[in-house]
């Protein structure tokens, strides 16, 4: 073993003086549209020193050595003609682990094939020797994997059951790869049964989903749901199956609510477990947790999170008698650059290179067209910069976000082959018929340009970051959603002024976690952040910032840690409503001030939760009494508050006295099904009703009235371009001038948000209080035991046909479509699946477009495979 | 001595035509939108309908029961009457009281 010494002389003294030159010379290899100041940077006998060193370099152990030794090795691969050059930076990408790169090398045919064949005896058992320390061992199969250090540690921390683990390491590490195939081998190879995969986004959810069924299609005793039912997993203790439920933290509530003690999984694998820190749906997050180790306390638990500071916080709350370990790698295993890129003159733009806060030279680019607003310099630069594809842009709003992805198409468009690729005529068509016929994006991706938001329906969305992944979509514009957890690499990332929604600042961590994106491991060497009018106090207001660690704070902890503020928040928080709640603070303060109220409501003190074993005895004696005195003011069972995490329990409260102080027929008060003529002015004055006892949840009364009638179309399962419509020629009876696009994205917002969000989490809550209050006042023929309000708005469905669609897997979009044209409304899922089956050959005849014909097509595949095992 | 002619609605006798609309109206205002109307309100507006000047049109299937919805357009809180055909219908409540034709 070398002394760390020696490792640092060779660093400072034989690599540091070439380090921008290294730099420079890999840039250049990697980014297109520049015109490069003529000049040769590194030598021939340069390039061999360097190789010496960096093999030097492969030893230590700090990120800042690794880094450079992998710039040195894909340098002398992708930058230099000399074949043994390229031939030992492919030798030291293998010692670095990173055989991806290296394969990747013989498959741009950068360096000869049978590289193996041309290394001498001793550096071929040295990287036989590596081949087998690199990788980790499927158990199931026997056949080892390749595998990065990262993995190597957490395949093997995590291998013991009885661990709980906290892995993070930047983006493009290859965590979810491997965590997907860990999951698959454990539950080949040790049976775990019933897993819980908390994945905190909509958009993660469906990714993980697909990823996991394309694993298992040929595994019928394991399914996969992403759908809070216990069914599946009633079914897979029947059949001695197993389960694995994909579900943000919401959707585990639900499911929990369910199956109540039941719900007893041997596996929770938290993704993108830095969201503890997010105001309101971080607690929602870490309640989740809670309550299933509650109910299992033997589980394992393993955390993934993106360069983190302090994985280790994560691991606090676990039961006392169980281990923790960390996993933490800052190693990155693609290069990154910083571009920067700004107006010299017209249509000249200077590109240069950032390293350590200062601009290097390092050539220009010319536009074809003067970039006359902001939109269009950053639309014109990406499609200079980034026509080879892989380009993605980042916007700060979904508006902009159309803009700049028409700019860029108009401004490629003369170049553009007029014959766009079948799969994004089939986009194309999945669009028109699943949004709207007049969608912006339906056009744009015929030209191989697209964009991406939250609020799209999943799965345009995952359509669009599959074309976008396999090249054929070669820019995609997009906004914050991205930094929310969506895996999608690319190439260049181009970004100018970066906020994350319209006005909030982005922090120096939420920058790196959008630049981590840039950069794909095992498809490109490199990745290039290019960023725009780069000076401080302009675009950038801070300048572009550092590359920085992200601190894990959970929202428990922030507000617990300020003792006496948060002790006078809950003093007072009987007083407060939630509208009320309008300063940085209280806002911090009332969702936990809410959830630790429950927890007080559910165990009688906060003494005997999992805060006892971090928080001092005195504080919590203290906070119980406060909440002892709240307490003798709410008479519901503790039992509906922890069913309803992260509403005020004190708001609930106030529902039931609504409900006790009511006069007229109590029947009012219940929350009518579609198809009675009441059920929409019924719906707005129970929004109303829950906006008065609870704060501004649905707004003004106005407001409730459009909240109601979106709401009831999405329950109905109205398809999208229906509602859509609706909204459109309403606007034009009431002489709006609204614009369709405009229509269009206010509209997916109020789906995503109003229907799928709010609406399930306060309606269920009001229907759970009212049915508690019928039972009191012996109305308990009123209560209706269907499906449950929640799950029925969040999936958008109202009739069990429906509902077994969406949860064999298919995607609301495709679901409403069939169901137009299924007789039946009351299909369990095996009903739909023979429903598929038998009309497998006559799909394309039924009109539906052909994306959705694949995805059914698709589903009904895995599920003909499980019905076969039993 | 009140001016206006005395006018009998839904079996009850209003001294004006207008406490007759007051009255039609109030039954309108004291529901919340959605409340079906309590059974001393569906007695009277069961009658009251029968003064509606197109009964027949308006309805034309038995009424059976009545609710405060909020109009399709504005918004605003309406009578409905809900008919035996599964069907409801919107109806304003002053046109229940007789106008006088004009010569």
């Amino acid at each position: 073993m070398m002394s760390q010494e020696f490792i640092d002389e060779i660093f400072e003294n034989e690599v540091l003086p070439y380090a921008l030159d290294l730099r420079q010379e890999t840039v250049r290899a990697g980014l297109d549209g520049v015109n490069f100041d003529e000049k040769t940077l590194l030598s021939l006998a340069q390039w061999h020193d360097l190789l010496f060193a960096g093999s030097i370099l492969t030893q230590s152990e700090s990120p800042k050595h690794l880094e450079i030794a992998l710039r040195i090795a894909t340098g002398a691969v992708i930058a230099q003609d000399d074949g043994l050059v390229r031939d030992a930076g492919a030798v030291l990408l293998d010692k670095l682990g990173n055989s991806r790169a290296q394969h990747l090398a013989e498959k741009r045919e950068l360096i000869a094939p049978n590289l193996e064949a041309r290394l001498g005896s001793r550096m071929l058992i040295d990287a036989v020797r590596r081949d087998v320390e690199n990788s980790v061992l499927i158990q199931h199969s026997g056949e080892r994997l390749p595998a990065n250090n990262f993995q190597q540690e957490l395949w093997s921390k995590a291998s013991d059951q009885s661990v709980w683990v906290s892995a993070s390491a930047p983006t493009a590490a290859g965590k979810t790869y491997i965590v997907g195939t860990f999951l698959h081998d454990q539950v080949l190879s040790k049976g775990f049964q019933y897993i819980l995969y908390l994945a905190p986004t909509r958009a993660l959810v469906g990714e993980v989903q697909r990823d996991l069924n394309e694993r298992f299609k040929n595994e019928p005793s394991v399914s996969t749901s992403s759908m809070p039912l216990p069914s599946a997993y009633l079914e897979a203790r029947r059949r001695s199956g197993a389960v694995i439920y994909v579900l943000t933290q919401e959707r585990i509530h639900l499911l929990v609510n369910a199956l109540g003690k039941e719900a007893k999984f041997n596996l929770l694998i938290v993704d993108e477990a830095q969201k503890i820190s997010d105001r309101r749906r971080g607690v929602i997050l870490q309640e989740a947790v809670d309550r299933v180790i509650e109910i299992q306390p033997s589980i394992q638990v393993i955390f993934i999170s993106p360069s983190t500071a302090n994985p280790a916080v994560l691991l606090n709350d676990k039961p006392t008698s169980t281990r923790g370990d960390t996993v933490d790698s800052s190693t990155p295993m693609v290069l990154q650059n910083i571009i920067t890129v700004q107006q010299s003159r017209g249509k000249k733009f200077d590109v240069g290179l950032l390293v350590n806060s200062e601009i290097h030279p390092l050539g220009g680019i010319d536009l074809k067209s003067s970039p006359s607003s902001l939109k269009k310099r950053t639309a014109f630069v990406a499609a200079e910069i980034g026509t080879s594809g892989g380009t993605l842009v980042y916007v700060n709003g979904a508006a902009e976000a159309e803009d700049v992805a028409q700019l860029i198409r108009d401004y490629i468009q003369p170049s553009e082959d007029k014959n766009p690729h079948p799969d994004l005529i089939a986009l194309s068509d999945l669009i028109r018929r699943g949004v709207h016929p007049k969608y912006s994006l339906a056009e744009l991706v015929l030209a191989g340009v697209g964009f991406h938001y939250g609020n799209m329906p999943a799965l345009v969305r995952s359509e669009t970051e599959r074309l976008f992944s396999e090249g054929k979509l070669r820019f995609l514009v997009c906004t914050s959603t991205l930094i929310e957890g969506v895996n999608l690499s690319c190439r260049n990332i181009v970004v100018r002024d970066p906020r994350k929604g319209k006005n909030t600042p982005m922090t120096p961590h939420d920058f790196w976690n959008l630049a981590g994106r840039a950069g794909r491991w095992g498809t490109e060497f490199q990745g290039n952040i290019i960023c725009i009018d780069p000076f401080k106090g302009g675009a950038w207001q801070d300048g572009i910032p550092e590359r920085t660690l992200y601190t894990i704070q959970p929202e428990r902890d922030r507000s617990l840690a300020q003792r006496d503020r948060f002790t006078d928040y809950v003093k007072g928080m009987n007083h407060i409503s939630e509208a009320e709640n309008t300063d940085d603070e209280s806002k911090t303060f009332a969702p936990v001030a809410a959830s630790l109220l429950s927890k007080f409501l559910v165990g009688g003190s906060l003494s005997s939760t999992v805060l006892k074993n971090r928080y001092p005895p005195d504080y919590l004696e203290a906070l119980d009494q406060k909440f002892e005195e709240l307490s003798i003011e709410v008479t519901l069972p503790s039992s509906i508050m922890e069913r309803h995490p992260g509403l005020n329990p004190l708001g609930l409260q106030r529902l039931l006295i609504a409900f006790q102080e009511y006069k007229r027929d109590p029947s009012n008060l219940i929350i009518l099904r579609i198809g009675d003529d009441r059920v929409y002015s019924r719906l707005s004055t129970v929004f109303n009703r829950i906006t008065d006892a609870m704060g501004s949840a649905f707004g003004s009364e106005k407001q409730a009235t459009l909240y109601a009638v979106i709401v009831l179309k999405w329950l109905q399962g109205m398809t999208l371009p229906r509602i859509i419509e609706d909204r459109i020629k309403n606007n034009r009876e009431r002489g709006g001038k609204t614009p369709i696009p405009t229509i269009i994205r206010e509209t997916l917002d109020l789906v995503q948000n109003i229907a799928r969000f709010n609406a399930p989490r306060y309606l269920s809550a009001y229907e759970d209080i009212l049915s508690f209050h019928l039972n009191n006042i012996g109305k308990t023929e009123l209560i209706d035991d269907d499906l449950d309000i929640g799950t029925a708005l969040e999936f958008g469905v109202s009739s069990r046909t429906l509902l077994s669609l969406m949860s064999i897997g298919v995607s609301r979009m495709t679901a409403v479509e069939v169901f137009e044209k299924i007789a039946d409304d009351e299909l369990d899922e095996r009903g739909v699946v023979n429903w598929i089956r038998s009309r497998s050959e006559e799909l394309e005849g039924l009109g539906f477009p052909m994306l959705m014909i694949e995805e059914l097509r698709r589903v009904a595949l895995i599920k003909e495979n499980t019905s076969k095992e039993e | 001595m009140p001016r206006g002619t005395p006018v009998e609605i839904g079996g009850k006798v209003f001294q004006k035509k207008g406490e007759a609309r007051d009255f039609i109206d109030s039954i309108r205002t004291s529901y919340d939108p959605g409340d079906s109307v309590s059974a001393e309100d569906t007695s009277f507006l069961l009658k009251a309908i029968n003064s509606h000047p197109d009964y027949d049109t308006k309805f034309p299937s038995p009424v059976t029961s009545f609710f405060v919805g909020l109009a399709e357009i504005y918004n605003t809180k309406c009578l409905f009457a809900q008919m035996e055909n599964g069907t409801s219908v919107q109806f304003s409540g002053k046109s229940l009281v007789p106008v006088k034709k004009r010569k």
